[in-house]
């Protein structure tokens, strides 16, 4: 018998250890890919509901921020927590009109958000809509900040559920500390898909993304710089100049 | 690691790989962009149809109609996608009424839209949709009206739903002022859309095209060979090779 060479013998135990950690870890890791508690776990990361935990005393306003879902459902939501908490006003925040907007395709968010509210007896003179129109969700905040100031009352934002973690965190970046006091996150569900099945749905997938990537980029980046649209003959100008820069050497069919 | 291999030349080259790839990665992502790889539009030339996938309202049906004026379309097709529940709560209009509006407001007449197909969900359904629009339409030249990052993903489902008869069809990249102009690392909406458009993709190269079987077979060949590897360790006497 040849003597042994302790080389071969430590590659050899070296991998028989990786074959014995490997395995299981393997076995554990497929578990826990497949497990549905695991992957509500990963979207619960996203979701704070303040307003379900807490009981809110004083009067109440309840803010659509610029970017509030244009769902049936999220209307019926703010009517039925307004209801609960006996909400003193509605407070709608303005985008930065869109283009297909300013054509009056569609309806302004604005515009659309009161008259889904009062279709579910809210009356007008509850709804306030705010002027200054916002580029995003930090320029909402701003504005949440201006309108609060020294006002003995209680402030629930309402947004999409998988952007209330990067929501609460962005309050907390922008307010003062006694501004944000008085502010909480109303987390509003989608009808499609919520943190115990988003995977089922390709929605529920590109949500949980987009959440992720707003609560990093607001850890990482902070405030993005915002931007206004176009208006149609300024846009339409431009995109022909980039449409030629492509340069003909492709030549036609 | 470097247990794994069974030489130091082996092992040295393995490292050096990994800086290679590392810095070619590093240097394709800073200068010549991931987001500028994802454009494959090209320059209007004169075809038959626009055709305007939904999504993008505010750049993709303007563009359409400014190719329409301008004299490089004859008309323009609009696919129908299925409601979202907003739209079937009638809360807002659907995706097809909506770019109709657009081009009618930007001087396309009536005459010259058609909107073709129903309940269509995805971009592989809308060009599909187009796909059987073109067999049956065999002259027929269309300029795919999209979005610079969505370019490739349309250009890979055309040629695997037209084959050669992809020829017929060029796609045509309307600009945004959110993503074009930008690098991925300047702008949140650059840097979330580039990186969703490559999940898409990866998904797409999954679902419809070859990406599992290629997956499956990688998975087989390296389970091979760490099996064959074993054996051939076990079957040697101990101390063959000691130097």
């Amino acid at each position: 018998m040849t003597k042994e060479n302790p080389e071969e013998v430590k590659v050899a135990g070296f991998r028989a250890r990786l074959v014995r950690v490997c395995v299981p870890l393997g076995v554990v890791g497929l578990v826990l890919v497949t497990s549905p508690w695991w992957l509500v776990g990963v979207a619960s990361v996203l979701v704070i509901d303040q307003v379900s935990e807490e009981p809110i005393q004083g009067p109440v306003w309840l803010v659509l921020p610029s970017a509030f879902p244009k769902l049936p459902e999220a209307y019926d939501q703010v009517a039925e927590l307004a209801g609960r908490l006996q909400a003193e006003k509605f407070i709608l925040i303005p985008r930065v009109p869109s283009r297909v907007e300013l054509l009056g395709v569609i309806p302004l968010g604005v515009d659309l958000a009161r008259e889904e509210l009062q279709k579910r007896g809210i009356s007008s003179e509850r709804i306030e809509t705010l002027r200054h129109e916002s580029t995003d969700f930090w320029d909402d905040v701003k504005i949440i900040s201006g309108l609060v100031g020294d006002q003995h009352v209680a402030v629930v934002v309402c947004v999409g559920r998988f952007e209330s973690r990067a929501a609460r965190y962005v309050l907390w970046r922008l307010l003062r500390r006694e501004v944000f006091d008085k502010v909480g996150v109303a987390a509003i569900r989608d009808p499609r898909y919520d943190e115990t099945d988003w995977w089922r749905s390709r929605r529920g997938w590109k949500s949980l993304f987009l959440g992720y990537a707003s609560l990093l980029h607001a850890i990482f980046l902070g405030d993005p710089p915002g931007w206004r649209p176009m208006d149609i003959e300024e846009y339409e100008n431009w995109a022909w100049e980039r449409l030629l820069a492509k340069g003909a050497t492709c030549g036609g069919f | 690691m470097s247990e794994i291999f069974e030489s130091h030349i082996a092992w040295r080259a393995f490292q050096v790989t990994i800086c290679g790839v590392a810095i070619i990665a590093a240097i394709w992502g800073l200068s010549v962009g991931p987001e500028k790889w994802l454009d494959v539009g090209v320059y209007p030339v004169s075809a038959d149809y626009a055709f305007v996938l939904p999504g993008e309202e505010n750049s993709r049906p303007f563009v359409a109609a400014l190719l329409f004026r301008k004299g490089v379309v004859r008309g323009v097709l609009i696919p129908k996608n299925a409601p979202t529940p907003a739209e079937r709560a009638k809360v807002l209009p659907e995706a097809a009424e909506v770019i109709r509006d657009v081009l009618l407001k930007r001087g396309v007449p009536e005459d010259a839209i058609r909107v073709i197909g129903s309940e269509t969900a995805s971009s592989w359904d809308d060009l599909a949709l187009l796909a059987q629009f073109m067999r049956t339409h065999p002259e027929v030249t269309v300029l795919v009206i999209t979005n610079s990052f969505h370019t490739r993903r349309c250009q890979w489902i055309l040629n695997r739903q037209l084959g050669p008869e992809a020829g017929r069809v060029k796609l045509v990249a309307a600009p945004v002022e959110w993503y074009d102009g930008y690098r991925w690392y300047e702008s949140r909406e650059v840097a979330t859309t580039m990186a969703s458009e490559y999940l898409k993709l990866g998904f797409y190269w999954i679902r419809y095209g070859s990406g599992l079987v290629w997956i499956s077979g990688i998975v087989v060949v390296m389970l091979l060979a760490f099996w064959l590897r074993r054996i051939e360790v076990c079957k040697r006497p101990i101390g063959e090779g000691s130097v």
